[in-house]
């Protein structure tokens, strides 16, 4: 599939011939530079460099398809005008499953040929490559290098040529089978084609039917896009690639806020004691505590309360109550504590300690009133320890910060995975896929 | 999309900032006016308008 263009050769003109095999009339374009040609009547292919137009291969493909962009269509394209030359469909079979895709042939007597592929709405321009790319086999999926650019294995299949049309500047028979190796990074896609031996290296550029369609001046709307294709790109990825960095900033600046919160708290412990709940005399139960100082700024106080319950359970009726001002904070906990077997084995629920944190309590001289209550009746007394700490960070807000900042993160990339999942579902490493014919030459 | 994520994040990150410089927390608690010294003569008598005697769990 590959042309070498001789600058010295005369510029060609298009030169009307009439087909050997049906007599119908054929216009070369290309004339010096096809090698083959493929009737538009009969759709035998002939030799184009032949002034005879030597059949090749007589009536080669019994179906007919009517290219999107016609034959003999003119366009321009980075600046250069084009005719469309040639035609061909090709296809590949995938687990007993065909796929077809087409190509256009473009012709400039300056630049040489240029390929335009379309495969479900989705359309390439082709340029041949003059240099290889650098193929890199060593890790669990093939790269190709080129200019600057990694490009990821994406599939191997053994293409057939199934219909032609038109100018071709290679000899071309329906029915020739090549293998094509495709590494993608969009919208670029590298093709390794082979054949016989030989291999053509070729980079196509993902490219908008509406692109296409205004340059070849083609008044029929192509077909739109269905499905994602292999260079096709990702429209979510960089809104994707951008909250992923800003998750990392924000994520850094937490840990930061986290470090800095535990290093300068004052986390004191401002009153501690332990006490006895005599179920007996619950009517005395109730105590106040001795008055301790809460200094400093407004800050969070967490009073934590533990005791020796076991199998048993005990409410506590907290007030905090400042002594000077008589403002009071009530809150209540209860503790629980139950354990046994069973036929699961060894069992236990409840806890024997919790904590609670009160908001922004001003500085001043405080008390605690605390009336136990409840227990079951054959138990006699409980132990209850109580710890009054100042200024102690609260984890519950760093974890709550953690969700708000990761979970629409998450839903923010959502849309790009997606997209890359659809994208290689198509390949040779989708998850169900087992092809494993991705050796490189 | 990444500016409002960008603003979502900074407001959330303010948030917890001014949350644990302010002392915030998710406990609820009643709050109200008492006399400090009638409550230290009697801790038994004291009883809040919140509390109902019997409102407890009552074990597992």
């Amino acid at each position: 599939m590959t042309t070498s263009l001789d600058p010295q050769r005369p510029r060609p003109e298009a030169a009307s011939l009439s087909c050997p095999s049906c007599g119908a009339a054929i216009e070369l374009h290309t004339q010096g530079w096809a090698a083959s040609v493929a009737c538009a009547s009969c759709n035998s292919v002939l030799d184009a460099s032949d002034p005879n137009l030597r059949i090749l291969q007589e009536h080669a493909s019994a179906v007919r398809i009517v290219p999107r962009i016609p034959l003999g269509s003119r366009g321009t394209w980075h600046g250069a005008s084009w005719a469309v030359v040639g035609f061909q469909q090709v296809t590949i079979t995938v687990e007993g499953t065909d796929y077809s895709w087409t190509e256009y042939v473009c012709f400039n007597p300056y630049r040489g040929f240029l390929y335009l592929s379309e495969y479900q709405g989705h359309w390439n321009v082709i340029e041949k490559l003059r240099r290889r790319p650098v193929v890199d086999t060593s890790g669990a999926r093939p790269v190709a290098r080129f200019d600057e650019r990694t490009y990821k294995h994406f599939q191997t299949a053994t293409a057939h040529t199934t219909f032609a049309l038109g100018e071709f500047p290679w000899e071309l028979r329906v029915g020739d089978s090549i293998v094509a190796r495709d590494y993608v990074d969009p919208p670029y896609i590298l093709s390794a084609e082979a054949s016989d031996g030989e291999v053509t290296w070729s980079r196509g550029t993902y490219t908008s039917a509406e692109q296409l369609m205004a340059a070849f001046k083609v008044e029929t709307k192509f077909r739109a896009p269905s499905g994602v294709f292999a260079n096709q790109p990702n429209p979510y990825a960089l809104p994707a690639r951008s909250v992923g960095r800003s998750v990392l900033l924000f994520l850094a600046v937490l840990m930061g806020m986290l470090v800095l919160n535990m290093a300068t708290a004052a986390n004191t412990t401002v009153f501690e004691q332990g006490f006895t709940y005599d179920r007996a005399d619950s009517t005395n139960a109730a105590l106040v505590t001795s008055a301790f100082e809460l200094t400093g700024r407004p800050s969070r106080v967490e009073v934590d309360v533990s005791a020796n319950v076991d199998n048993d359970w005990v409410y506590f009726n907290f007030a905090l109550i400042n002594e000077q001002t008589g403002d009071s904070r009530e809150f209540d906990q209860q503790l629980s504590y139950y354990r046994g077997t069973d036929s699961d084995g060894s069992w236990s629920e409840g806890s024997r300690r919790k904590s609670v944190h009160l908001a922004a309590v001003p500085s001043g001289r405080y008390f605690l009133r605390i009336a136990p209550d409840g227990g079951e009746a054959f138990r006699s007394g409980v132990d209850y320890r109580v710890v009054v700490t100042r200024d102690v960070p609260s984890y519950l807000f760093y974890l709550c910060a953690l969700l708000a900042l990761t979970v629409p993160a998450l839903l923010a990339v959502i849309p790009s995975a997606s997209f890359e999942g659809r994208r290689w579902a198509e390949s040779d490493y989708a998850p169900e896929s087992s092809s494993s014919d991705d050796e490189e030459e | 999309m990444a500016r409002i994520y960008t603003i979502w994040g900074a407001a959330v990150l303010l948030l917890l900032a001014v949350a644990q410089y302010s002392g915030w927390s998710l406990t609820s608690t009643n709050n109200g006016k008492t006399n400090p010294r009638s409550v230290r003569a009697n801790p038994g008598a004291y009883r809040s308008p919140y509390y109902l005697p019997g409102r407890t769990l009552r074990g597992k």
